[in-house]
């Protein structure tokens, strides 16, 4: 009896101590990051847990713009949580919100303002999380052109995107009263550099870097960037449809947890999730420009961390000044509050 | 090492050593000036050859380019006139298609207000499918081709418009570039015509041209977009801009540059890292205002120049040892008879003039220097045997005089028996001659038992005659003594024997003087010489400075007195030459009569001995051991007391 007391008291010491290590060893991992991850707590990996599958659709093709959900899934975040993620590549002809609305994916990536579109047309989609806490939005003109202020973009021609993505550049129009010719556009750059256009509309991380890539210095251009100009809508957020929250709760909160997980760690090796990225990108046979891609990265960097007092959330006041821009603007017409927008589906 | 330093110190090496770095710096020289000029002309072919052979390409290039212009602008032309309507149009671009094979498509479409206005058109794509004519409808709903580039861009700019590189999923997944001319109608634009060409058909244009070994071309498109390039991961996924950040090369960001706007160029890209090795011809493709360029490195430019220069190099160098080895060996035989002369002379230099000099057998320099060296051999013999007799004469002079020395110093009286019998007087004597022998002479002798006469002289001139002269005189005054009653007499004996004997014209200064030790006259004369002096006992010292007749042996009729002084007990007379008053110092003063009479005044309780040496060695104090010119002689006779 005596023998069997002191060997359970050794076994319990050993596991005291082989459980400090672990400890010891996550922390100092743990150190290394600028923001620290954090795991669920209820689920342990050696736990016996039913794996669940998400169907997760990017809102464009392939690129450093999404690397959160790559690194999440290629560092096993996801399966951390026993989640088995497959991603597919969006794009302009194959919008993510439409695969969304079709129950063709789960879970989307898409902007704030397509998703107030959409509950404006009456689908019920939550936001599980927010990944985009600044607008990336800009109006480049060529210096060569005259542009030089706001003023100067009146009676000009202007190149919007001609679908979901060209609200911010709308508001930026009204909210500065100017009249301008509105000239549809795609999204390549030629337009501009063919003076089809005197001004158009780009993403910081994407068509800015594109034509300067192009033999442009950035010298020779006048940029708006609409967050500067009051017209701050943040874009990127992780988007489902609410009956679909409703039934996959937790599954919910544990995918936007490890999302954001992937994210911490994508910021924080850029190298690695360089070449993760790079990988999706042969994979699906895109093409692969290392220096694009890693301006892309700095860019969502930036956005990412941009108010860090709410990482990884929508604030309310993000949310209800969105809103109201798209309502001034009469791009919606209603909205659901904050409350039934938001669900807080990532650890504080 | 002394055997290094010994071979580097040889003529011979000296002289390849002075070829060999005048050619080495002949052969750098050379060899800078011809690779700088062939470079030059390499570089120029290089460029020549780049060039033709991207005109080459970009004509190819523009070949296709034009010839799809030109179809396409005709069916934009038909189809604006109506003359191509919808029936016939499959027909029509069916043979388009099949007659141009590098035309994958051709598309019409109309902008919605043109199709509103027109229910019976349509938008479409014409392809081939299994050499069957495909007609695809497009609609600006189900396919928003508005805002696409190859649409809005030439709709917009009422011009023809070549596109970037672009997939259309219309027609395949294979990249096209596209040309795009707008459709007029009453001066309106109303659609386009585009036809698509396979970006293949012009990268298998750039792919197969090769310069060199390892050159190899580029096209980029008016983006900077890479076309075609050797690394795959470049072609339409870089441009040159992007590929210049990746790499980081601003220079090569500004090549990109010149390229886009359709400049054209021959640069090393030196200020490349990466690409520093490397040169580059770039043009542009006008038609659609895309750039062509051929890289291709510069050691392969070079290679045929390094051939030629390391095969020059080695033929250079091979001649050069040869001509050195050549010119080593001969120099070494020339030069044989040279080191034999040199054994030779080191024997003619031991003292062996007997040694036979080599005759060379060659007439060239060295057989001229051995003649010459045979002559100097020949004359340094005389010269030896001369120098030798000279020496033995020389010798035999020197001992003569060595002789005559010894005779003139035995003819001086001694001192130790200078009338050392006769206590009426004491007399102290010395003549210390400049050279072995001198010309002075001093004599003091009794002519009977009361007479004594004394004398003193200085013969002008020194050495062996003026030496002899003087031991004549002396041997004269010595034997006239006894036949003369007065000291004129025996001048005027001396004079006459001069005058008569003197071959030379010799003439002599001199005092002759006769003391009566009975009553302490004295006459004397003299003869040009210097003064005489009594010194009284009360220290006072009277000169007596006149002189009787010139110097003796110059004028045989000569007229001679005398003067008589009266001597009273202890009074000197003294008597020296001019060798005393004329002693000359370091800084060229005379000892002079001043000093010589004060130093005799000065003297307490003299002795004839005494005065002399004190005398001599003031003088000596004054001129410095080794400064004495003249002879020096002294006599000082001191009158004791009378005889009685």
């Amino acid at each position: 009896m005596m023998l069997m007391f002191n060997l359970t008291r050794h076994v319990c010491r050993l596991l005291v101590l082989v459980m400090t290590i672990i400890a010891f060893v996550s922390c100092q991992k743990a150190a290394d990051n600028e923001i620290q991850t954090k795991r669920k707590d209820s689920i342990n990996p050696s736990d016996s847990v039913q794996t669940r599958t998400i169907r997760l659709k990017t809102q464009w093709l392939h690129q450093a713009q999404f690397a959160g959900f790559y690194v999440a899934l290629e560092k096993g975040f996801y399966s951390d949580f026993g989640i088995n993620v497959l991603i597919e590549m969006g794009g302009p002809d194959d919008p993510s919100s439409t695969a969304l609305t079709e129950r063709k994916a789960d879970i989307v990536s898409m902007f704030l303002s397509k998703a107030l579109r959409e509950i404006d047309k009456g689908n019920q989609i939550v936001n599980l999380a927010q990944i985009s806490q600044k607008s990336s939005f800009l109006l480049v003109a060529k210096k060569s052109s005259g542009i030089r202020q706001i003023k100067d973009i009146n009676n000009r021609r202007i190149g919007i995107w001609s679908n979901d993505f060209r609200e911010p550049s709308m508001i930026f129009l009204n909210k500065h009263n100017i009249t301008a010719q509105i000239v549809p556009v795609s999204w390549t750059t030629n337009v501009l550099a063919f003076d089809v256009v005197d001004i158009m509309n780009m993403m910081i991380y994407n068509e800015y870097d594109i034509f300067v890539n192009t033999g442009y210095d950035p010298e020779e251009l006048t940029v708006f960037p609409l967050a500067e100009y009051g017209v701050n809508i943040p874009e990127d957020g992780i988007y489902c449809l609410k009956e679909y929250y409703e039934k996959n709760r937790e599954l919910c909160h544990d995918f936007a947890e490890a999302t954001m997980q992937g994210w911490i760690y994508a910021l924080n090796h850029e190298e690695e999730t360089l070449s993760i990225v790079l990988s999706y990108l042969r994979k699906n046979h895109l093409p692969a420009n290392i220096p694009h891609q890693r301006w892309m990265l700095k860019q969502i960097h930036d956005s990412v961390l941009y108010n860090t007092d709410h990482f990884g959330r929508l604030s309310e006041s993000d949310y209800n000044a969105s809103v109201e821009m798209m309502k001034t603007n009469k791009i919606i017409q209603k909205h659901i509050p904050y409350s039934e927008f938001i669900r807080y589906a990532v650890s504080e | 090492m002394q055997f290094l330093s010994k071979v580097k110190q040889t003529f011979a090496f000296q002289l390849v050593f002075f070829i060999f770095i005048l050619t080495l710096l002949i052969f750098m020289l050379m060899y800078a000036v011809n690779t700088y000029m062939t470079r030059k002309i390499m570089v120029q072919n290089a460029e020549q050859i780049a060039r033709n052979l991207s005109w080459e390409s970009i004509n190819k290039i523009e070949g296709i380019l034009s010839g799809i212009e030109e179809l396409t602008s005709t069916t934009a032309r038909l189809i604006g006139s109506g003359v191509l309507n919808e029936a016939a149009q499959p027909s029509y671009f069916s043979d388009l298609i099949k007659q141009k094979d590098e035309i994958m498509a051709v598309t019409i479409a109309f902008l919605p207000d043109y199709l509103s206005r027109n229910s019976n058109k349509r938008s479409c794509i014409f392809t081939l499918n299994q050499n069957e004519c495909v007609q695809t409808d497009i609609t600006p709903q189900a396919r928003d081709y508005l805002i696409e580039d190859w649409f809005l861009i030439p709709v917009s700019k009422k011009t023809d418009y070549w596109s970037e590189p672009w997939i259309d999923k219309n027609i395949g997944t294979f990249p096209i570039t596209s040309y795009s001319v707008p459709i007029f109608r009453n001066n309106q634009v109303i659609g386009i015509v585009r036809a698509d060409i396979s970006l293949e058909v012009l990268q298998q244009i750039v792919s197969t041209v090769k310069l060199l070994k390892t050159g190899y071309a580029i096209l980029i498109t008016g983006n900077g977009t890479f076309v075609t390039h050797p690394a795959d991961s470049l072609i339409l996924n870089y441009t040159i801009f992007s590929y210049a950040k990746q790499v980081n090369e601003p220079f090569l960001y500004d090549i990109g540059r010149e390229m886009v706007q359709g400049k054209s160029s021959f640069i090393r890209l030196q200020k490349s890292q990466k690409f520093s090795q490397r040169w580059l011809y770039f043009a542009p493709v006008s038609l659609n205002k895309w750039s062509f360029g051929v890289i291709f490195p510069d050691n392969e430019i070079m290679a045929d120049l390094r051939k030629v220069n390391l095969i020059f190099s080695a033929i250079l160098g091979f001649g050069l040892i040869i001509l050195l080895a050549l010119i080593y060996t001969r120099i070494r035989t020339i030069f044989k008879p040279l080191r034999t002369l040199v054994n030779v002379a080191n024997k003619i230099g031991s003292g062996d003039f007997n040694v036979k000099v080599p005759d060379p057998k060659l007439n060239n320099e060295v057989s001229l220097l051995s003649d010459s060296f045979s002559k100097m051999q020949s004359e340094l013999k005389t010269y030896m045997d001369n120098l030798v007799k000279t020496t033995v004469e020389k010798d035999k002079i020197s001992a003569e005089i060595r002789f005559a020395a010894q005779i003139q110093q035995r003819i001086i009286p001694s001192n130790k028996n200078l009338l050392t019998d006769v206590n009426e007087v004491s007399v102290f004597g010395i003549l210390e001659a400049a050279d072995e022998i001198g010309g002075d002479l001093y004599d003091a002798f009794m002519i009977d038992e009361r007479r004594l006469c004394f004398a003193i002289a200085d013969v002008f001139g020194k050495g062996i005659v003026a030496s002899m002269l003087m031991t004549m005189v002396q041997t004269l005054i010595r034997s006239q003594a006894k036949y003369s009653q007065t000291a004129v007499d025996i001048i005027r004996e001396v004079n006459a024997y001069l005058c008569e004997n003197n071959k030379q014209s010799n003439f002599i200064t001199m005092i002759v003087g006769i003391l009566d030790l009975k009553t302490g006259i004295v006459e004397f004369c003299n003869a040009g010489h210097t003064p005489i002096y009594i010194r009284k006992s009360d220290q006072q010292c009277i000169r007596y400075g006149d002189t009787h007749c010139t110097a003796l042996g110059m004028f045989e009729d000569l007229e001679i007195v005398s003067s008589t002084l009266q001597l009273d007990m202890q009074d000197f007379i003294i008597l020296f030459t001019d060798g005393i008053t004329e002693a000359m110092s370091d800084k060229e003063a005379f000892f002079g009569y001043q000093r010589l009479e004060e130093l005799i005044c000065s003297l307490q309780n003299p002795t004839p001995e005494g005065i002399v040496k004190t005398i001599l060695n003031d003088v000596r104090s004054f001129t410095g051991q080794e400064n004495q010119t003249d002879d020096l002689s002294i006599l000082v006779i001191r009158f004791n007391h009378p005889k009685s």
